[in-house]
């Protein structure tokens, strides 16, 4: 009974590779521009240029790539459910039909349409993973602060979304291990959760949910008042220990990141989307 | 119904970069109606290695095995297992969820899938072994005390009749009256039911006034196990490793090395009491 | 001896004026003098806890004023001022613990207070050498003993260099290690940085090494004076609830057998002084 055992999203992997050790602006803005641009990717070309990229940066961050392909597997169900509904669902006037089950056609269009959308969330799970796994919260959420401050001239309090961040991420563990040790506590009295159908499982969760809900709220009650008492009154007048600084491998980066996007957008324009 | 632990190690994070072996070689075997303490110091493996016994973890290498079933075997009926091993958990904040008192004592009973009256005899059956009164049947969970709180928990438990009581420090936390208050709810359990107890606690006072015999846990292995005069008897090794022994065996170690002729691995205050009133006595002390 | 939080009068319903209201509080009069660590014990329920929570403004008196160093801690102006002088740390280390990192997580109050970056550092760094924590700076608190979180948590108010520190039942979810260690650390942070402690436990042992300790039961304080003083008075100590210390328990087993012992011993260094004298 291990339940935080396959959670890669979100979990950091301390580590000394080049990836490791830039800035994390640098981390944060390359990990958006690459979903951004996985975004406009429609064809198998590209997706084959961005697998050879993500791949490179894998072994660039030193991290064994089973333990970030094991990460994947509790998305498999979703993802062959999304793929499925495309498969038969999305249609166009002129597309070949491969073949009919029941009321439904699965055509040609809906085949590459889900694919593409199952690449694209491969993908951009895979990116945001490697993002938390070389790079710690508090990093992280320093990058984000720094990064989104701009924003608050159009009224964004950005300092305060970052805190909700920063302690949401702190608690994703605890909660974790809370979790578990309630299934634990249910399963210690006869509770099967791996027995019986759908709904039969979904209703032995209800039990679950209730005291990790009930405990979830009054930590949260806790810890309002222990950050109450440390002082804190939301963002202003609030000054930082520590500031970022970019060196010159940040640089570096830059312009991989640049020679990168370049021959990717001239993928996407050059070559016919698929669909 | 015997429990039988043969070179079990146990690691978390298996296959993961995390990967971190907590339980090593251990051999152990416990008997009818025996009151073990399982001691050690924070992260020794005592709760791992606790929850082999009631198949919440099932060993990968190595064996356990729960009166004569093995927990590895596919064929072994783990909701038997576990309603023949009973658990309370350190916090009962996680054990309990039913809006009211015998609502959540009746859930084990109710997952054995047993008649409704059987149900209803149980929970009362539970309610008085661990001396929770009738009244608070109907009383809503959240309004109760930290002392009925772990009751409710324990008479959870007890009403899925397990033959052997897991008790994971279920004292933290508690003020001095509750504390006691559940100490003489398991002692009776004990006494009266011979029901197996396996105690784990953090506070050497509790284990040294109970348990007949002790299970030393440090970094994943037995250290030591023996009855509880003699594993207390050892207070530099346990010392060592980071425990601290019992106020009242401290007070007796001073005394000793004051000049004070009193015999080793003294457990309570009653048995401290008497050695020295006789060592007073033998010194010819004028009242 | 200066106070340096005082209660006058002080009485606190939860849910005020509504059906359910609760008294948690009646006619609360007590004072804790700068330099002194005060223990604040009773049974879970007493009000101890919420007695605590208006040593620096967390709740309001609903009748009566408490004041430190002489500031009302009704007026909402005075809050930030009262927070600074005393800080608070709490029974669960995990639930007040904000940062994923111990030296971020020992910054939060300084950078709160919005001081300039390398004071902040300073006192971050010198927080945890007060507190022996430096091996751990670079930690999450997930990998630390709960011990050890308690440690940081104390290390994160005593980097807001607070005049007093209200300590909420800090060890009751501890291993005997951890709970000794805490109090060693109170102890040491009275007597090096003179500090006032205010701490509130269930552990006698922890009781007899303060300087003076305050009973609470039903929301009153029913018991105050130095722990010898209190320990003398069983029947009171008993009907409270409350444990004895062992050293006191032996004491008075020897007393009843007719031996000549002094019915003040709490610690263990007494009660040995004591039978030796009888040798």
């Amino acid at each position: 009974m291990e339940l935080t055992k396959n959670i890669t999203l979100g979990v950091y992997l301390p580590g000394q590779s080049s990836i490791h050790n830039l800035d994390p602006r640098t981390k944060i803005s390359a990990a958006t521009i690459l979903i951004v641009l996985l975004l406009f990717a429609r064809s198998y070309e590209a997706y084959g240029l961005i697998a050879l990229f993500t791949a490179a940066l894998i072994f660039c961050s030193g991290i064994p790539s089973g333990y970030v392909i094991r990460g994947l597997k509790p998305m498999l169900p979703v993802l062959v459910i999304m793929w499925v509904f495309q498969l038969f669902l999305y249609k166009t006037p002129d597309t070949a039909i491969l073949f009919e089950w029941w009321v439904f056609e699965a055509t040609e269009a809906g085949l590459h349409m889900g694919n593409l959308i199952t690449l694209r969330v491969l993908f951009l799970f895979t990116v945001t993973t490697l993002l938390t796994l070389t790079t710690s919260v508090v990093s992280l959420t320093d990058g984000l602060e720094s990064l989104l401050k701009p924003l608050k001239m159009i009224g964004l309090p950005s300092q305060e979304l970052v805190m909700t961040l920063v302690i949401a991420l702190r608690f994703v563990l605890i909660l974790a291990e809370e979790l578990e040790k309630i299934i634990k506590a249910q399963m210690a009295r006869g509770v099967a959760f791996d027995q019986g159908n759908f709904i039969q499982k979904t209703k032995k969760l209800f039990p679950v949910f209730l005291p990790l809900f009930i405990g979830a709220f009054k930590r949260a009650e806790e810890l309002i008042v222990a950050m109450e008492a440390r002082s804190y009154t939301g963002g202003k007048g609030r000054t930082k220990m520590k500031t970022l600084r970019m060196s010159s491998s940040d640089l570096s980066a830059a312009f991989v990141m640049l020679a990168y996007s370049g021959i990717l957008i001239y993928v996407i324009i050059s070559v016919e989307p698929i669909i | 119904m015997p429990i039988e632990v043969i070179n079990l190690n146990h690691s978390y994070k298996e296959g993961t970069p995390f990967k971190q072996q907590v339980l090593f070689d251990i051999n152990l075997s416990i008997d009818d109606g025996e009151f073990i303490g399982i001691i050690g110091p924070t992260r020794s493996g005592k709760t791992t290695l606790a929850q082999h016994f009631n198949a919440l973890h099932i060993p990968r290498r190595g064996k356990v095995i729960v009166d004569g079933l093995d927990t590895a075997d596919k064929q072994t009926d783990l909701v038997s297992i576990r309603h023949r091993v009973g658990y309370v958990f350190q916090n009962p904040d996680y054990q309990l969820f039913a809006p009211t008192v015998s609502e959540d004592i009746a859930f084990g009973p109710t997952n054995q899938n047993l008649p409704g009256n059987e149900i209803k005899e149980r929970v009362q059956e539970a309610m008085t072994q661990v001396g929770l009164d009738k009244t608070l049947s109907t009383r809503d969970i959240f309004a109760l005390s930290g002392g009925q709180k772990r009751r409710t928990a324990i008479a959870g438990v007890l009403a899925c009749r397990p033959k052997v009581l897991v008790l994971d420090d279920v004292t933290a936390g508690l003020d001095p009256r509750g504390r006691e208050e559940i100490m003489s709810v398991i002692h009776e359990l004990h006494r009266k039911q011979r029901i197996t107890i396996l105690f784990i606690s953090n506070s050497m006072d509790e284990v040294a006034s109970l348990a007949e015999r002790i299970i030393v846990v440090d970094r994943g292995k037995i250290i030591m196990d023996d009855a509880t005069r003699k594993v207390f008897a050892r207070f530099e090794e346990l010392r060592s490793i980071g425990l601290e022994l019992p106020e009242i065996t401290v007070l007796m170690d001073k005394l000793r090395s004051a000049g004070f002729d009193l015999p080793a691995g003294i457990l309570n205050v009653n048995e401290a009491l008497s050695s020295i009133i006789a060592a007073l006595r033998k010194m010819e002390v004028r009242k | 001896m200066k106070k340096i939080i005082e209660t006058i009068g002080l009485s606190y319903c939860y849910r005020a004026g509504t059906s359910e209201e609760v008294k948690a509080l009646q006619d609360v009069n007590m004072s804790v003098a700068k330099g002194e660590i005060l223990a604040i014990t009773g049974q879970n329920g007493s009000g101890k806890s919420t007695l605590a929570r208006h040593f620096n403004g967390l709740l309001t008196p609903t009748a009566g004023d408490v004041l430190v160093n002489d500031f009302s801690t009704a007026e909402k102006k005075n809050i930030k001022e009262i927070r600074k002088m005393v800080g608070m740390v709490f029974q669960n280390p995990d639930n007040q613990l904000i940062s994923s990192i111990v030296e971020e997580d020992v910054a939060f109050g300084p950078e709160n207070l919005g001081l300039p970056q390398n004071e902040i550092k300073e006192r971050v760094d010198w927080a945890l050498c007060t507190l022996n924590l430096e091996h751990l700076r670079r930690e999450p608190p997930h990998n630390l003993s709960a011990g050890e979180k308690q440690q940081v948590a104390i290390a994160g108010v005593l980097a807001m260099k607070p005049q007093c520190i209200v300590l909420d039942e800090p060890t009751a979810h501890l291993d005997p290690r951890g709970r000794r260690e805490v109090l060693e650390s109170a102890i040491r942070l009275n007597r090096e940085e003179g500090i006032t402690i205010v701490l509130l436990t269930h552990f006698m042992n922890e009781v007899i090494h303060c300087d003076r300790m305050v009973v609470m039961d039903n929301g009153r304080v029913e018991m105050q004076g130095t722990p010898h003083k209190i320990f003398r008075q069983r029947e009171g100590v008993t009907k409270m609830g409350l444990d004895f210390p062992v050293s006191a328990q032996v004491a008075a087993g020897l007393r009843r057998e007719g031996f000549s012992i002094s019915p003040d011993i709490i610690h263990t260094e007494e009660l040995i002084d004591n039978l030796c004298q009888l040798k």
